[in-house]
């Protein structure tokens, strides 16, 4: 590498420093189009096909389509949003297990990725670096939680800044968590579209409506899914309005690491907070019914496929990726196949697979 | 621990050693250097992290190990120049990881492919271009990784907000580890590709003993 290539290289790094410096804002909003044109919903990042989305009514939409210059998507309707019922068994199974291990101990453990994300008209703006609105909806909720002997863990730790990189970073915090076994793992959030579309009325009470997020990129997608499916059936039942919707979209948030992961939002920047907090008390009231409520027991069957099947989604993705290396590094497919036992050799010890020859060779 | 999780740790420790391993051994490690590095990676991650501020801590599996790994690589370099490659890759590196979690947008879904991931792709090519060296590609993932996160904690602490700085808190599944990994294997793709390319059908030249890639002896 010659030097005035070094040099051009570390120039254009610097060149893009400045630009890397002014944070994004966050400042798309897409909205999502049934068949017929129709609004179905709205949400403050890009969406993808193949994105899914269940709809307050329990309708299950497919995305299909995204016009970006118009920033629209068009969702196809699948049907009734059934719930899995093997994903959901597979989640008591997990939640009983815990629970069978454990001394009793109910815990929820929860962080807040966005340590901005603030409520513009009680906190003057929507994004604060110090003293965000996020915190005051995430300890009212652990309040609530408490309150009904539920223990309750809300690390206040910010990832600032809001970008890119804020869940490599809440990852450490989420890590740190998990050590102590939680029954959920929640990331609290707020979201960004119009406040009309979070305003409800539960029990006579004005609050803010709750989406629930899972991200469909991780392999435990679907007992994430079941864990959201099922808080929204026992809202729905107990306080109809309070839970808006269901977004399954692209990306992880953290969630690969536990099956009882879910990412809710509390609101939108553009509500008062008062709101959001006031959702806190019918939403620690549905977590109570959903991990600890006798129903929900009733209808744990031990039935992990569903858990496992993310599982083998990764090792196959893994043995194709490691197919295609060996393809490469050889050639050919006896070469491939050659390389494969003496890595199986190296791997046990000798056990499986060819050992190396006496000359030592490779 | 639940059966979930004991599978996803299994499937999590197989695909660590299964890759990790032929990974690290890519880095001119023996096996049993190789293995316990990894070894070391997943015991040490599940270990608490060590804070030395209140605003700094570091885990020993997630940061701590690949940082001695990284000096342990960079002190065997070949020669003073593979020295200085190695260091000038993890500046870029981390300029270019720095970057990129400033420029991708903010939320999962808008990005195509994960930061975490992304990291690792850019490191390797980087890593590649600047020593063709799958060492290289180590250093400059782990390295330009860390530089980045501290330059972030940096940039943040500057604007007046107390925010814990915790490099590898994920351990064997952090950013740094994975980023490492992922840097090599693709290094090693690319490596492998070119050679590959150039050469053909014929036997390749060199060969792996004791720990280093050695010219083959030609047959009279």
């Amino acid at each position: 590498m010659k030097l005035r290539t070094l040099c051009a290289a570390l120039l254009a790094c610097a060149c893009l420093l400045p630009g890397a410096l002014a944070e994004n804002d966050g400042d798309c909003l897409y909205t999502l189009l049934d068949a017929g044109g129709g609004e179905l919903t709205m949400r403050a990042a890009r969406m993808y096909v193949g994105d899914e989305y269940i709809s307050g009514d329990d309708q299950l939409y497919r995305v299909v389509s995204v016009d970006d210059a118009a920033m629209t998507a068009t969702a196809q309707l699948v049907g009734p949003a059934s719930v899995d019922e093997a994903a959901l068994a597979a989640f008591y199974a997990l939640a009983d297990e815990e629970a069978a291990q454990g001394d009793g101990r109910r815990l929820i453990c929860m962080y807040s990725t966005h340590s901005d994300e603030s409520y513009a008209p009680d906190d003057g703006t929507y994004s604060l670096w110090e003293g965000a609105g996020i915190y005051d909806v995430g300890n009212a909720l652990k309040d609530e939680l408490e309150a009904r002997g539920i223990e309750t863990i809300y690390s206040e730790e910010s990832f600032l800044p809001h970008d890119a990189d804020a869940y490599n970073r809440s990852r450490a915090t989420a890590e740190e968590l998990l050590k102590r076994a939680p029954d959920a793992l929640l990331d609290i959030h707020r979201d960004a579209i119009p406040a009309e579309q979070y305003e409800t009325t539960v029990d006579g009470e004005d609050i803010s409506k709750v989406r629930l997020f899972v991200g469909r990129s991780n392999q435990n997608a679907d007992a994430n899914r079941a864990f959201a499916q099922r808080i929204k059936a026992v809202a729905d039942e107990e306080y109809p309005g309070l839970i808006k919707d269901i977004y399954i979209g692209k990306g992880n948030y953290n969630q690969e690491l536990y099956p009882q992961a879910l990412l809710l939002e509390f609101g939108t920047d553009e509500i008062e907070k008062d709101k959001a907090i006031g959702a806190t008390e019918y939403m620690a009231d549905v977590l109570d019914q959903v991990l600890y409520g006798e129903s929900a027991r009733a209808e744990s069957e031990a039935d992990a496929a569903p858990a496992a099947k993310g599982i083998f989604w990764v090792i196959g993705i893994a043995v194709l990726g490691a197919a295609i290396y060996g393809l490469v590094s050889t050639g050919r497919l006896s070469g491939m196949w050659d390389k494969l036992k003496r890595g199986a050799s190296e791997l046990t010890g000798g056990l499986a697979g060819k050992k190396p020859d006496e000359s030592g060779k490779k | 621990m639940t059966i979930g999780l004991i599978l996803l740790a299994i499937a999590g420790i197989l695909l660590l050693f299964g890759v990790g391993q032929r990974v690290l051994d890519k880095l001119r490690l023996t096996d049993r250097q190789a293995l316990l590095c990894i070894a070391l990676i997943i015991a040490g991650g599940v270990l608490p992290d060590i804070s030395v501020t209140p605003q700094f801590s570091f885990n020993i599996g997630g940061a701590l190990i690949p940082l001695i790994l990284c000096a342990y690589l960079w002190i065997k370099a070949g020669t003073a120049k593979e020295r200085a490659r190695c260091l000038a890759a993890a500046l870029v590196t981390g300029a270019a990881v720095f970057a990129l979690g400033r420029l991708m947008p903010d939320e999962p879904e808008e990005i195509v492919i994960d930061p975490g991931y992304m990291h690792g792709l850019a490191a390797g090519v980087i890593g590649y271009l600047f020593g063709r060296s799958r060492r290289g590609a180590f250093i400059a993932g782990v390295l330009g990784v860390m530089l980045s996160s501290v330059a972030s904690a940096v940039y943040v602490w500057s604007q007046g907000v107390d925010q814990r700085l915790v490099l590898g808190g994920a351990g064997a599944y952090d950013v740094i580890v994975v980023t490492g990994l992922l840097a090599v294997l693709l290094s090693e793709l690319i490596g492998e590709l070119i050679e590959r390319a150039v050469r053909g059908q014929r036997k390749p030249a060199f060969e792996f003993k004791d720990g280093e890639f050695v010219r083959k002896e030609q047959s009279k």
